[in-house]
């Protein structure tokens, strides 16, 4: 496709681009960006243009489920793609845990295939166990060699050796094995986080060393091994200093967070909030904090929308009977953004753009003449995107913070493919 | 003020200390009432109550039952057992179907934390929490509250053991939040994997020492040790073996010979004599076992007296 576009007057966030901070005039053609300055003479191309806008390098998000195959009900290849358009992503890494799941090269293949054509780039994470059983490894070369961006169980790594072999096994072909560090047996019975709000709910709760304990376990396989781990989702204020320790140790370790886990904290939970029931659960304003730093100070490489949808007969439901996770692919940005504040921006930017391409595998595409045309047009106010996703489990934001959301994505491009979000076409 | 300041009652928690005052007072009427010759007054003959029991407990069951009907209400009773429950169908369209059959009120029994929450979110009706899963029972912390009363006058300064299960229990949360608006110190006992890490946070004492409370406390009540809890498969029990719970948290006469002072014994029922408590103390002149459970009727009509009136 050979559009053409102009985009105007566009504030920079791309912190490690050449013309980062600067206001400037982009001018695509041919999926490429052939020009980037200011006042650039119009060339009879469409032109964006919108007070107060960001441009960015098209957004990444590492970690989310479109439930297909197996349970398009609840939002399917085509809704999640749209999804994420309107979110701003450019590139959707979508989790094995499918029915049935992505541990076979066929698989792969028929996602990749059908995602020809749809507003993003779709990037497969592959089983890192076949059937996700935890047993036995997944034909790990080729799931890479059909397209997997990542090795995962989408879900925490019960037996050591399974992540051990992993680990030893993925290293050949530079692909992370993804973990999620959660001890479940220290109580099985646990739906939030351990706190004074589950005291008062009478639910059974999961304290924080459910995660740092497996994360211990798994940073030590990692250093043992010399293999490249990702920790799939950070929850703790501890587990960000063990990351941030790891890092400076010189271990091949990324690691990301959820947007929601940028906002939401376990009072959060109080009267009940179904919604915000998550394996990985929201805990404390300490951790919340600690993680919204670890953003800052680039301990956490990604944020990802982890974007779980689910229909309304699943999702309206009695607390202890609602599934795990939430929706958030097209509001991943505005979340982030109320959690991080001012001056989070570029380091929210590199947590969808640079972070979330380490994690994955992907080159690296900046803002500048010459480069592939894969960008993300934005407004840091303006009402929230919405409109593709099928999930209804998504919170009711200004009801528990308090704050109406605001910002999102204006329109994509990539691969010569410019497409506004559908409610400004 | 003679009016609850809300129209449902699904936790201590929805209460303010002048709507447990305005219960209390009420329940010592319909005391009186429930012991004359005839026990049945007709404050309430124009209202249906359907007690839901997505849970079996026959005696709560009873007692609300009973309540209703001294008032001159029409019941109709559901227990999950018999029902479509078991057909998949979900808790808001059984609760819809019993209401279109023009159902006033709801008194619900459900194992799942929250359930009353929910679903007064997403029904028309007005909902009595009857126990709520490990959340609150607050029903239970009402009629403890006037046993309590009754037996020692105003709770301002009186110091209350909560001792056994606190973690399984739907009685405990209540009881410490209805206590504290009543002035009353609040203690827990019992052995540290029964109590949750976070409980001193509500603002209660927390002791793993059973004789060391009995001599600080004016009333202890004694949670019923639930057979259940020791374990299953893939899971590790909270304590070794009911005879060594019974050896450091069982109430026997010779703990009850070393105090020196007046103590109340209390317990939610149903008793498991010999494990958190000895028959001779269960029937004891300290114990007030059976008054709590005639107490119940008679909150149990105060709390559905009051809510009637801010329908």
């Amino acid at each position: 496709m050979e559009e053409k576009l102009l985009i105007r007057a566009a504030r920079v966030v791309d912190p490690q681009g050449p013309h980062h901070g600067a206001t400037v005039d982009v001018r695509i053609h041919g999926g490429e960006i052939v020009e980037v300055g200011s006042d650039l003479a119009e060339q009879g191309e469409p032109i964006w243009q919108s007070e107060g806008a960001c441009i960015s390098p098209g957004w990444v998000d590492a970690q989310a489920h479109f439930r297909d195959p197996g349970e398009e009900v609840k939002e399917g290849l085509e809704a999640g793609c749209a999804a994420g358009q309107i979110g701003g992503f450019t590139d959707v890494a979508v989790l094995p845990s499918t029915t049935p799941p992505l541990d076979h090269k066929a698989e792969i293949h028929y996602l990749k295939r059908r995602a020809e054509g749809q507003p993003i780039d779709l990037h497969p994470i592959g089983a890192l166990s076949s059937k996700l059983a935890g047993k036995n490894l997944a034909e790990l070369n080729d799931l890479r060699q059909a397209g997997a961006v990542g090795f995962s169980d989408d879900g925490p790594i019960e037996h050591p050796e399974l992540l051990r072999r992993g680990l030893e096994y993925a290293a050949d072909f530079g692909v992370a094995v993804w973990s999620l560090p959660h001890e479940t047996r220290l109580n099985p019975d646990a739906v939030m986080h351990e706190g004074v709000t589950s005291t008062q709910l009478g639910l059974m709760g999961s304290p924080a060393i459910a995660e740092t304990m497996r994360l211990h376990r798994d940073l030590e396989i990692a250093r043992y091994t010399d293999g490249r781990l990702h920790i799939a989702l950070l929850t703790t204020a501890e587990g960000v200093n063990m990351v941030r320790a790891a890092k400076s140790e010189g271990l091949r370790v990324t690691c990301a967070t959820s947007a929601h886990h940028l906002l939401f904290c376990d009072t959060d939970l109080n009267g009940f909030n179904g919604t915000l029931r998550n394996r990985s659960p929201f805990r404390s304003q300490t951790d919340r904090d600690a993680l919204r730093q670890g953003v800052l100070d680039g301990t956490i490489d990604a944020i990802v929308s982890d974007h779980r949808p689910e229909d309304l007969e699943h999702h309206d439901v009695e607390f202890m009977l609602a599934p795990e996770g939430l929706a958030g692919i097209e509001t991943a940005f505005a979340v982030a953004w109320a959690g991080l504040g001012e001056a989070g921006l570029d380091a929210l930017v590199a947590a969808l753009t640079d972070g979330p391409r380490r994690v994955l595998g992907l080159d690296s595409v900046h803002v500048e003449a010459g480069a592939q045309a894969r960008l993300t047009w934005f407004r840091l106010d303006g009402p929230l995107p919405r409109g593709a996703s099928r999930g209804v489990n998504v919170p009711d934001y200004a009801g528990i913070t308090g704050t109406p959301l605001k910002g999102g994505a204006l329109g994509t491009v990539r691969a010569g493919r410019v497409m506004l979000r559908p409610a400004d076409r | 003020m003679n009016t609850l300041s809300n129209r449902h009652l699904t936790g201590i928690r929805d209460l303010k200390e002048s709507d447990i005052r305005l219960i209390l007072k009420t329940a010592e009427e319909f005391k009186e009432v429930i012991n004359r010759p005839i026990r049945k007054v007709p404050s309430l003959r124009d209202l249906t109550i359907a007690n839901l029991f997505f849970e079996n407990s026959t005696r709560t069951r009873l007692s609300f039952e009973l309540a209703e009907k001294r008032l001159s209400a029409d019941v109709v009773n559901f227990t999950a057992a018999n029902s479509s429950v078991k057909k998949g169908e979900t808790l808001v369209d059984t609760v819809n179907n019993i209401l279109a059959m023009k159902v006033d009120m709801v008194v619900m029994r459900h194992p799942h934390p929250g359930a009353p929450h929910f679903l007064k979110e997403r029904v028309q009706t007005q909902i009595v929490n009857a126990g709520d899963g490990t959340h609150e029972h607050p029903t239970q912390a009402l009629l403890d509250a006037y046993s309590m009363q009754e037996r020692l006058g105003d709770l301002a300064g009186k110091r209350v053991a909560i001792v056994g299960d606190i973690r399984h229990s739907r009685v405990a949360v209540s009881n410490i939040l209805c206590l504290q608006m009543l002035g009353a110190h609040v203690r827990v006992c019992g052995p540290k994997t029964l109590i949750p890490k976070h409980i001193a946070s509500l603002g209660v004492e927390v002791s793993h020492d059973l004789d060391a409370t009995l001599a600080w406390c004016d009333v202890a009540n004694m949670l019923r040790i639930q057979l259940e809890r020791q374990g299953g498969e893939d899971r590790v029990p909270y304590f070794p073996s009911l005879r060594e719970y019974q050896a450091r948290f069982g109430l026997t006469e010779e703990r009850l010979s070393q105090i020196d002072h007046p103590i109340t014994i209390m317990h939610p029922g149903p008793i498991n004599r010999g494990v958190e408590i000895t028959s001779a103390v269960a029937d004891s002149e300290h114990a007030i076992i059976l008054d709590q459970v005639e107490n119940g009727v008679a909150v149990r009509m105060a709390v559905i007296y009051l809510l009637a009136g801010v329908r």
